[in-house]
Protein backbone atom coordinates (compact mmCIF):
# COMPACT_ATOMS: atom_id res chain seq x y z
CA UNK A 1 0.00 0.00 0.00
CA UNK A 2 2.75 2.61 -0.72
CA UNK A 3 2.13 3.78 -4.17
CA UNK A 4 4.55 6.75 -3.82
CA UNK A 5 7.38 4.38 -2.95
CA UNK A 6 6.74 2.10 -5.82
CA UNK A 7 6.78 5.13 -8.13
CA UNK A 8 9.82 6.93 -6.71
CA UNK A 9 12.04 3.89 -6.68
CA UNK A 10 12.00 3.32 -10.38
CA UNK A 11 12.41 7.06 -10.96
CA UNK A 12 15.57 7.06 -8.84
CA UNK A 13 16.94 3.96 -10.50
CA UNK A 14 16.29 5.52 -13.91
CA UNK A 15 18.13 8.70 -12.80
CA UNK A 16 21.07 6.65 -11.60
CA UNK A 17 21.16 4.79 -14.81
CA UNK A 18 21.28 8.09 -16.72
CA UNK A 19 24.13 9.39 -14.55
CA UNK A 20 26.12 6.24 -14.91
CA UNK A 21 25.57 5.99 -18.60
CA UNK A 22 26.73 9.48 -19.60
CA UNK A 23 30.24 8.09 -19.96
CA UNK A 24 28.98 4.85 -21.36
CA UNK A 25 26.86 6.72 -23.90
CA UNK A 26 29.88 8.62 -25.11
CA UNK A 27 31.82 5.37 -25.50
CA UNK A 28 29.02 3.64 -27.26
CA UNK A 29 28.61 6.57 -29.66
CA UNK A 30 32.32 6.46 -30.40
CA UNK A 31 32.21 2.70 -30.78
CA UNK A 32 29.19 2.97 -33.07
CA UNK A 33 30.94 5.59 -35.15
CA UNK A 34 34.02 3.37 -35.38
CA UNK A 35 31.87 0.45 -36.55
CA UNK A 36 30.22 2.67 -39.17
CA UNK A 37 33.59 3.90 -40.39
CA UNK A 38 34.78 0.31 -40.49
CA UNK A 39 31.79 -0.86 -42.54
CA UNK A 40 32.13 2.07 -44.93
CA UNK A 41 35.86 1.45 -45.31
CA UNK A 42 35.13 -2.23 -45.94
CA UNK A 43 32.59 -1.37 -48.60
CA UNK A 44 34.99 1.05 -50.24
CA UNK A 45 37.73 -1.59 -50.30
CA UNK A 46 35.39 -4.22 -51.73
CA UNK A 47 33.85 -1.80 -54.21
CA UNK A 48 36.54 0.81 -54.91
CA UNK A 49 34.10 2.90 -56.92
CA UNK A 50 30.44 2.53 -57.53
CA UNK A 51 30.39 1.97 -61.29
CA UNK A 52 27.05 1.64 -62.99
CA UNK A 53 27.09 0.47 -66.58
CA UNK A 54 24.23 0.98 -69.03
CA UNK A 55 24.87 -1.77 -71.52
CA UNK A 56 25.43 -4.84 -69.39
CA UNK A 57 26.21 -6.29 -65.99
CA UNK A 58 29.24 -6.16 -63.73
CA UNK A 59 29.78 -9.09 -61.37
CA UNK A 60 29.67 -8.10 -57.68
CA UNK A 61 32.89 -9.99 -57.24
CA UNK A 62 35.17 -10.45 -60.27
CA UNK A 63 35.81 -14.15 -60.88
CA UNK A 64 39.31 -15.62 -61.32
CA UNK A 65 39.83 -17.60 -64.49
CA UNK A 66 42.06 -20.61 -65.15
CA UNK A 67 45.05 -20.36 -67.45
CA UNK A 68 44.47 -21.16 -71.11
CA UNK A 69 46.53 -21.59 -74.25
CA UNK A 70 45.30 -20.01 -77.48
CA UNK A 71 47.08 -18.60 -80.53
CA UNK A 72 47.40 -14.95 -81.47
CA UNK A 73 47.28 -14.13 -85.19
CA UNK A 74 50.93 -12.97 -84.98
CA UNK A 75 51.89 -16.61 -84.33
CA UNK A 76 52.58 -16.11 -80.62
CA UNK A 77 50.71 -17.93 -77.85
CA UNK A 78 47.85 -16.05 -76.21
CA UNK A 79 47.41 -16.96 -72.54
CA UNK A 80 45.94 -15.62 -69.30
CA UNK A 81 49.11 -13.55 -68.80
CA UNK A 82 48.11 -11.49 -71.85
CA UNK A 83 44.97 -10.34 -70.01
CA UNK A 84 46.80 -8.74 -67.06
CA UNK A 85 47.50 -5.03 -66.67
CA UNK A 86 44.65 -3.60 -68.74
CA UNK A 87 40.93 -4.04 -69.37
CA UNK A 88 39.97 -6.47 -72.12
CA UNK A 89 36.80 -6.70 -74.20
CA UNK A 90 36.37 -10.12 -75.83
CA UNK A 91 34.02 -10.56 -78.77
CA UNK A 92 33.23 -14.18 -79.61
CA UNK A 93 32.45 -14.84 -83.27
CA UNK A 94 33.78 -16.17 -86.58
CA UNK A 95 34.65 -14.72 -89.95
CA UNK A 96 32.24 -16.82 -92.06
CA UNK A 97 29.50 -14.76 -90.53
CA UNK A 98 28.06 -12.29 -93.03
CA UNK A 99 25.73 -10.33 -90.83
CA UNK A 100 26.29 -9.69 -87.17
CA UNK A 101 30.06 -10.25 -86.79
CA UNK A 102 31.33 -7.61 -89.25
CA UNK A 103 28.65 -5.21 -88.02
CA UNK A 104 29.80 -5.65 -84.41
CA UNK A 105 33.49 -5.36 -85.32
CA UNK A 106 32.77 -2.15 -87.24
CA UNK A 107 30.90 -0.90 -84.17
CA UNK A 108 33.80 -1.79 -81.87
CA UNK A 109 36.07 0.18 -84.17
CA UNK A 110 33.77 3.19 -83.66
CA UNK A 111 33.88 2.55 -79.89
CA UNK A 112 37.69 2.39 -79.94
CA UNK A 113 37.78 5.72 -81.79
CA UNK A 114 35.26 7.27 -79.39
CA UNK A 115 37.32 6.24 -76.36
CA UNK A 116 40.18 8.50 -77.48
CA UNK A 117 43.18 8.25 -75.17
CA UNK A 118 41.32 5.76 -72.93
CA UNK A 119 41.49 3.20 -75.75
CA UNK A 120 45.14 2.63 -74.84
CA UNK A 121 43.96 1.27 -71.48
CA UNK A 122 42.02 -1.62 -72.92
CA UNK A 123 42.36 -4.31 -75.58
CA UNK A 124 39.70 -5.53 -77.98
CA UNK A 125 39.95 -9.24 -78.78
CA UNK A 126 38.07 -11.00 -81.59
CA UNK A 127 37.96 -14.61 -80.42
CA UNK A 128 37.06 -17.03 -83.21
CA UNK A 129 35.18 -20.16 -82.18
CA UNK A 130 35.62 -21.54 -85.72
CA UNK A 131 39.28 -22.69 -85.73
CA UNK A 132 38.48 -25.16 -88.53
CA UNK A 133 38.08 -22.32 -91.04
CA UNK A 134 39.67 -19.37 -89.20
CA UNK A 135 43.42 -19.97 -89.31
CA UNK A 136 45.28 -17.44 -87.14
CA UNK A 137 46.68 -15.75 -90.24
CA UNK A 138 43.33 -15.36 -92.04
CA UNK A 139 41.68 -14.31 -88.79
CA UNK A 140 44.36 -11.65 -88.30
CA UNK A 141 43.90 -10.22 -91.80
CA UNK A 142 40.13 -10.11 -91.31
CA UNK A 143 40.30 -8.51 -87.85
CA UNK A 144 43.02 -5.95 -88.61
CA UNK A 145 40.95 -4.61 -91.47
CA UNK A 146 38.69 -3.14 -88.76
CA UNK A 147 41.52 -1.93 -86.51
CA UNK A 148 45.23 -2.77 -86.46
CA UNK A 149 44.99 -2.63 -82.65
CA UNK A 150 42.37 -5.39 -82.35
CA UNK A 151 43.75 -8.76 -81.34
CA UNK A 152 42.68 -11.84 -83.30
CA UNK A 153 42.77 -15.04 -81.30
CA UNK A 154 41.66 -18.64 -81.72
CA UNK A 155 42.77 -22.11 -80.66
CA UNK A 156 41.88 -25.78 -80.42
CA UNK A 157 38.27 -26.59 -79.51
CA UNK A 158 39.31 -28.14 -76.17
CA UNK A 159 40.91 -24.83 -75.14
CA UNK A 160 37.96 -22.79 -76.43
CA UNK A 161 35.53 -25.05 -74.53
CA UNK A 162 37.50 -24.72 -71.28
CA UNK A 163 37.77 -20.94 -71.64
CA UNK A 164 34.07 -20.79 -72.49
CA UNK A 165 33.22 -22.61 -69.26
CA UNK A 166 35.34 -20.04 -67.40
CA UNK A 167 34.08 -16.94 -69.14
CA UNK A 168 30.48 -18.03 -69.64
CA UNK A 169 30.30 -18.29 -73.42
CA UNK A 170 29.09 -21.18 -75.55
CA UNK A 171 29.16 -22.02 -79.24
CA UNK A 172 27.81 -24.76 -81.44
CA UNK A 173 28.38 -25.88 -85.00
CA UNK A 174 25.17 -26.02 -87.05
CA UNK A 175 25.03 -27.87 -90.41
CA UNK A 176 24.49 -25.62 -93.43
CA UNK A 177 23.27 -26.38 -96.92
CA UNK A 178 26.69 -27.84 -97.83
CA UNK A 179 29.45 -29.29 -95.58
CA UNK A 180 31.57 -26.17 -96.21
CA UNK A 181 28.83 -23.69 -95.36
CA UNK A 182 28.13 -24.79 -91.79
CA UNK A 183 27.14 -22.08 -89.36
CA UNK A 184 28.21 -21.32 -85.82
CA UNK A 185 25.81 -20.34 -83.06
CA UNK A 186 27.63 -18.31 -80.44
CA UNK A 187 27.05 -16.24 -77.32
CA UNK A 188 26.41 -12.66 -78.23
CA UNK A 189 27.66 -10.79 -75.14
CA UNK A 190 30.95 -8.90 -75.04
CA UNK A 191 33.04 -10.29 -72.17
CA UNK A 192 34.78 -7.86 -69.81
CA UNK A 193 38.09 -8.86 -68.21
CA UNK A 194 39.59 -6.62 -65.53
CA UNK A 195 43.31 -5.71 -65.24
CA UNK A 196 43.77 -8.53 -62.71
CA UNK A 197 42.80 -10.99 -65.49
CA UNK A 198 39.45 -11.78 -63.83
CA UNK A 199 36.01 -12.07 -65.38
CA UNK A 200 34.41 -8.72 -64.51
CA UNK A 201 31.11 -8.75 -66.41
CA UNK A 202 29.31 -8.65 -69.72
CA UNK A 203 28.05 -6.08 -72.22
CA UNK A 204 24.91 -7.33 -73.92
CA UNK A 205 23.21 -6.52 -77.24
CA UNK A 206 21.63 -4.57 -78.76
CA UNK A 207 24.89 -2.62 -78.67
CA UNK A 208 24.73 1.15 -78.79
CA UNK A 209 28.03 2.79 -79.65
CA UNK A 210 27.56 5.76 -77.29
CA UNK A 211 26.61 3.55 -74.31
CA UNK A 212 29.56 1.25 -74.92
CA UNK A 213 31.92 4.23 -75.01
CA UNK A 214 30.42 5.63 -71.78
CA UNK A 215 30.62 2.30 -69.96
CA UNK A 216 34.16 1.48 -71.02
CA UNK A 217 35.36 5.00 -70.17
CA UNK A 218 33.96 4.58 -66.66
CA UNK A 219 35.61 1.21 -66.22
CA UNK A 220 39.09 2.17 -67.37
CA UNK A 221 39.02 5.48 -65.51
CA UNK A 222 37.61 4.21 -62.19
CA UNK A 223 38.65 0.61 -61.78
CA UNK A 224 42.29 -0.13 -62.43
CA UNK B 1 2.88 -23.47 -128.08
CA UNK B 2 3.62 -24.74 -124.57
CA UNK B 3 7.37 -24.64 -125.30
CA UNK B 4 7.03 -21.05 -126.45
CA UNK B 5 5.19 -20.12 -123.28
CA UNK B 6 7.81 -21.65 -121.01
CA UNK B 7 10.70 -20.00 -122.90
CA UNK B 8 8.86 -16.73 -122.57
CA UNK B 9 8.42 -17.25 -118.83
CA UNK B 10 12.07 -18.18 -118.31
CA UNK B 11 13.16 -14.79 -119.59
CA UNK B 12 10.55 -12.83 -117.69
CA UNK B 13 10.93 -10.96 -114.43
CA UNK B 14 9.22 -12.28 -111.29
CA UNK B 15 5.77 -10.77 -111.70
CA UNK B 16 5.39 -7.76 -109.44
CA UNK B 17 8.78 -8.06 -107.71
CA UNK B 18 10.51 -4.75 -107.05
CA UNK B 19 13.91 -4.64 -105.31
CA UNK B 20 15.18 -1.39 -103.81
CA UNK B 21 17.98 -0.12 -101.56
CA UNK B 22 20.07 -3.16 -102.34
CA UNK B 23 23.45 -3.01 -100.67
CA UNK B 24 26.36 -5.03 -99.34
CA UNK B 25 28.15 -3.95 -96.16
CA UNK B 26 31.82 -3.39 -96.87
CA UNK B 27 33.86 -6.26 -95.43
CA UNK B 28 37.55 -7.11 -95.14
CA UNK B 29 39.10 -7.98 -98.54
CA UNK B 30 39.82 -11.48 -97.19
CA UNK B 31 36.18 -12.09 -96.16
CA UNK B 32 34.89 -15.44 -97.44
CA UNK B 33 31.30 -14.31 -97.03
CA UNK B 34 29.49 -11.00 -97.42
CA UNK B 35 26.02 -9.93 -96.34
CA UNK B 36 23.34 -8.70 -98.70
CA UNK B 37 20.48 -6.39 -97.72
CA UNK B 38 17.54 -4.94 -99.66
CA UNK B 39 13.89 -3.95 -99.51
CA UNK B 40 11.65 -6.32 -101.51
CA UNK B 41 8.17 -5.34 -102.66
CA UNK B 42 5.46 -7.41 -104.29
CA UNK B 43 3.47 -4.93 -106.37
CA UNK B 44 1.37 -7.73 -107.84
CA UNK B 45 -1.84 -9.34 -106.73
CA UNK B 46 -0.44 -12.87 -106.30
CA UNK B 47 1.92 -14.21 -103.67
CA UNK B 48 5.63 -14.44 -104.61
CA UNK B 49 8.06 -17.10 -103.44
CA UNK B 50 11.76 -16.43 -104.04
CA UNK B 51 13.37 -19.85 -104.02
CA UNK B 52 16.95 -19.00 -104.97
CA UNK B 53 19.37 -16.12 -105.42
CA UNK B 54 22.64 -16.21 -107.34
CA UNK B 55 25.24 -13.89 -108.81
CA UNK B 56 28.17 -14.28 -111.20
CA UNK B 57 30.57 -12.70 -108.66
CA UNK B 58 29.87 -15.30 -105.97
CA UNK B 59 30.35 -19.02 -105.52
CA UNK B 60 26.90 -19.27 -104.00
CA UNK B 61 24.16 -17.29 -102.28
CA UNK B 62 22.04 -18.46 -99.35
CA UNK B 63 19.05 -16.82 -97.74
CA UNK B 64 19.44 -16.63 -93.97
CA UNK B 65 17.60 -15.68 -90.84
CA UNK B 66 19.61 -14.18 -87.98
CA UNK B 67 18.03 -14.41 -84.57
CA UNK B 68 18.92 -14.08 -80.93
CA UNK B 69 17.80 -16.94 -78.71
CA UNK B 70 18.70 -16.81 -75.01
CA UNK B 71 21.79 -14.68 -75.59
CA UNK B 72 22.89 -16.82 -78.54
CA UNK B 73 23.44 -15.45 -82.03
CA UNK B 74 21.88 -17.93 -84.42
CA UNK B 75 21.99 -18.07 -88.19
CA UNK B 76 19.66 -20.41 -90.06
CA UNK B 77 19.33 -21.04 -93.81
CA UNK B 78 15.88 -20.23 -95.20
CA UNK B 79 14.30 -22.34 -97.97
CA UNK B 80 13.01 -19.16 -99.57
CA UNK B 81 11.51 -15.73 -99.08
CA UNK B 82 7.74 -15.20 -99.23
CA UNK B 83 6.03 -11.99 -100.26
CA UNK B 84 2.25 -11.84 -99.92
CA UNK B 85 0.24 -9.93 -102.56
CA UNK B 86 1.06 -6.21 -102.21
CA UNK B 87 3.39 -7.16 -99.39
CA UNK B 88 7.01 -6.30 -98.63
CA UNK B 89 10.00 -7.79 -96.91
CA UNK B 90 13.15 -6.14 -95.62
CA UNK B 91 16.49 -7.92 -95.71
CA UNK B 92 18.42 -6.12 -92.98
CA UNK B 93 21.19 -6.39 -90.40
CA UNK B 94 20.18 -8.69 -87.56
CA UNK B 95 17.27 -10.25 -89.46
CA UNK B 96 16.64 -11.95 -92.78
CA UNK B 97 19.58 -11.41 -95.11
CA UNK B 98 21.58 -12.91 -97.97
CA UNK B 99 24.87 -14.70 -97.37
CA UNK B 100 27.07 -14.12 -100.42
CA UNK B 101 29.71 -16.84 -100.40
CA UNK B 102 33.19 -17.05 -101.91
CA UNK B 103 33.37 -13.68 -103.69
CA UNK B 104 35.43 -14.05 -106.87
CA UNK B 105 37.26 -10.79 -106.18
CA UNK B 106 37.49 -8.36 -103.24
CA UNK B 107 34.86 -5.64 -103.04
CA UNK B 108 35.39 -2.08 -101.91
CA UNK B 109 32.91 0.69 -101.13
CA UNK B 110 31.27 1.95 -104.31
CA UNK B 111 31.57 -1.36 -106.20
CA UNK B 112 28.40 -2.83 -107.64
CA UNK B 113 27.36 -6.40 -108.42
CA UNK B 114 24.25 -7.98 -109.90
CA UNK B 115 22.24 -10.64 -108.07
CA UNK B 116 19.41 -12.63 -109.62
CA UNK B 117 16.34 -13.45 -107.54
CA UNK B 118 14.55 -16.56 -108.79
CA UNK B 119 10.87 -17.27 -108.30
CA UNK B 120 10.14 -20.50 -110.09
CA UNK B 121 10.91 -20.06 -113.76
CA UNK B 122 11.04 -16.29 -113.56
CA UNK B 123 13.82 -14.17 -112.17
CA UNK B 124 14.60 -10.53 -111.45
CA UNK B 125 18.04 -8.93 -111.56
CA UNK B 126 19.01 -6.37 -108.90
CA UNK B 127 22.13 -4.26 -108.57
CA UNK B 128 23.74 -4.32 -105.12
CA UNK B 129 26.15 -1.53 -104.14
CA UNK B 130 28.92 -1.98 -101.58
CA UNK B 131 29.01 0.61 -98.82
CA UNK B 132 30.35 1.06 -95.31
CA UNK B 133 27.86 0.03 -92.61
CA UNK B 134 26.52 2.84 -90.44
CA UNK B 135 28.42 3.01 -87.12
Amino acid sequence: MQPSCSKSAPRRRFGEFLNVSKGLLRWSLLAGLAVLIGITAGLVVLHPASVQIQSGTLLRQPRPIADFSLANSDGKPYTKADLAGHWTVIYVGYTHCPDVCPTTLAQLKAVEKGLGVDAARLRFVFLSIDPERDTPEALGQYTHYFSPDFLAVTGPNAQLDALGANLGFVYEKVPGQTPQTYLMDHSSALILIDPQARLAGYLTPPFKTESLIGDLKQLVENLT
Amino acid sequence: MLACASIGRAAADCTGLRIEQAWIPQAPPVAAVLGGYASLFNDGGTALHIDAVDGADFGGVEMHQMSMEGGMMQMRPLPGLDLPPRGSLVLAEGGKHLMLMNPKHPFKAGDATALRFHCGRQSTLATFTVRAPAP
